[in-house]
């Protein structure tokens, strides 16, 4: 087996059952530990993304607090995988003044992607992604060369929401995480023709589509697609075997799903 | 690349475009041969299962002669195949007597396997798998030791109680729930394990997706119980085959039940 350089643009680190989005948790050894020896051997040098909680949807009343926090333990991660893990940090439409002041606050500490932004898990009630609530913090994000990742799963309503967003935002780097279902791969495919700053990360849903992938770099090419597996929700061997075994797919095309798209919007040198 | 070595149990081989449930053909680059080709290229395989049709999923009433067609073309196809392609065939409950001789036709013919069975694709209508109907051919089923696969990714509490009394009602008759499906339905599986020690299920589709579901089924169920499945054309069996090739938390002892001594048992063949 050709085993290729990758980085995982698309993981949710954890510290506890807190933070641990695995459903089957109880049943396999986790830790900070193993979640890193476990993705190097399948290749993985790097991993990105944000430290998220189902349970923050329960506080009454929700405070920008539990929000800082996850970000404060992205921050902790990065620490202790010392250059395997890079943050994505939350902002929330909910709370423009102290979104702003955190991207500011993060940029000051070398921290560039925002997200992976989970919109049902962290309480936007009200809001959605054309919010000008959010947009003013895109604004800043803008500003500060910030790369924001966001899940694109939702509903009619909330998929035209991210369109909006990428046609306000030409020039900030949008990356609509996981393909997803068909409705989906619609949507994807406009917010692909309207921004060259839009790009999709592959995790989860809708990779197992035999031929999606091929369709969407038929048409856009081999730069706009970055890989990522939603570890440690999502099964991370699979993941990494969607590309690896499929003829379909070029060598020099899985080199740049795999690593070279993300190391140059990470400017990850050699 | 000749790294796995695996009996793919839920597949759907197709002829025509009529029966290739792959939502990206063209993109996909698929023909007859492409199928092999595509195995070839994985490693030692072989594959299995029922052929389908898309134009079915829109028709209100199916014939039996459009079951019988589909049964027909696994066997043309199983001659292209020349030993690669196991092949699996409907019944249906609307027409009991004619599945009744279908199971004795491919008895005969030494063929082990029906399923995987699609009620919806089928519109089996009011019957279901609880259906004395079905319990009249899975009687014939039982007698002539076929082993039955069936599509149980199913959103309805009720027809997952109706696979429990189905599994429940024939304890010799060997069992494959098709697809592990999400969680909850998981969970109904799980439990289906002490119901019946025939039953078995396979992994295609949704399900193994999940970090940890594979080793979770196994410490349940055991080794002995789960079949590799992809659900190829829909999905490209590489992908579901290093998820089990390369997942950490499962050994090379298990593997190599999942992969392919579970489905060489319960079919009688084998890979080599
Ligand atoms: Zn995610
Ligand atoms: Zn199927």
């Amino acid at each position: 087996m050709k085993k290729y350089r990758i980085i995982d643009f698309h993981t949710h680190p954890f510290t506890n059952a807190y933070t641990n989005i695995c459903v089957n948790q109880g049943e396999c050894d986790m830790s900070k530990e193993l979640s890193k020896s476990c993705l190097t051997q399948l290749g993985v040098e790097k991993i990105c993304g944000s430290v998220i909680s189902p349970s923050i949807r329960k506080h009454k009343p929700f405070l920008w607090e539990y929000t800082e926090e996850l970000n404060n333990m992205a921050l902790e991660l990065r620490e202790y995988y010392q250059g395997f893990y890079i943050p994505g940090f939350h902002v929330h439409p909910g709370f423009v003044k102290e979104s702003i002041k955190e991207i500011e606050r993060m940029d000051k500490l070398g921290v560039k992607i925002i997200g992976e932004l989970v919109q049902y898990m962290s309480k936007w009630d009200g809001y959605n992604y054309a919010s000008k609530e959010l947009w003013e913090i895109l604004e800043v994000a803008e500003h500060y060369g910030m790369i924001v990742d966001f899940h694109s799963g939702d509903n009619e309503e909330g998929m035209a929401s991210m369109d909006e967003m990428v046609k306000r935002f030409p020039k900030l780097i949008l990356v609509g995480a996981h393909i997803g279902g068909d409705s989906s791969l619609v949507h994807h495919v406009k917010r692909l023709e309207s921004s060259e700053n839009y790009y999709v990360d592959i995790a989860a849903s809708g990779l197992g589509e035999y031929g999606r992938l091929r369709f969407l770099m038929d048409r856009f090419g081999k730069e706009r697609f970055i890989y990522g597996s939603d570890f440690p929700t999502c099964n991370e061997s699979m993941f990494v075997s969607s590309l690896m075994f499929d003829d379909l797919f070029s060598e020099e095309e899985k080199e740049y799903v795999y690593f070279k798209n993300a190391a140059r919007l990470l400017n990850i040198k050699d | 690349m000749s790294f796995f070595k695996f009996i793919d149990f839920h597949t759907h081989p197709f002829l025509s475009e009529d029966n290739n449930i792959c939502k990206h053909i063209e993109s996909a680059n698929m023909s007859v041969s492409r199928t092999k080709e595509i195995y070839e290229k994985l490693g030692k395989t072989k594959i299995c299962g029922s052929v389908l049709s898309k134009s079915l999923l829109d028709k209100p009433d199916t014939k039996w002669e459009d079951v019988q067609k589909l049964n027909d073309l696994a066997l043309e196809l199983e001659k292209t195949y020349n030993g690669f392609y196991i092949p699996g065939f409907h019944v249906h409950p609307k027409f009991i007597k004619e599945s009744i001789a279908e199971i004795e036709r491919l008895s005969k013919m030494g063929k082990k396997l029906i399923g995987e069975l699609e009620p919806y694709r089928f519109s089996w209508g009011e019957l279901n798998y609880a259906s004395k109907e079905f319990y009249e051919i899975l009687e014939a089923a039982e007698h002539y030791k076929m082993v039955v696969s069936f599509h149980t990714k199913i959103d309805d509490e009720v027809a997952q109680n109706q696979i429990d009394q189905m599994i429940s009602r024939f304890k010799n008759l060997t069992f494959v729930g098709g697809h592990l499906g999400p969680n909850w339905i998981i969970l109904r599986h799980l439990k289906r394990f002490s119901l019946n020690d025939n039953f078995l299920v396979d992994v295609s589709e949704q399900g193994l997706t999940r970090h940890g579901t594979l080793r979770r089924v196994i410490d349940v169920g055991g080794k002995e119980r789960v079949l590799f499945g992809s659900n190829f054309p829909a999905s490209h069996p590489g992908m579901w085959a290093g998820a089990v090739q390369l997942d950490q938390d499962i050994t090379d002892d298990e593997k190599e039940y999942v992969f392919y001594k579970n489905a060489e048992r319960i079919l009688g063949v084998s890979l080599d």
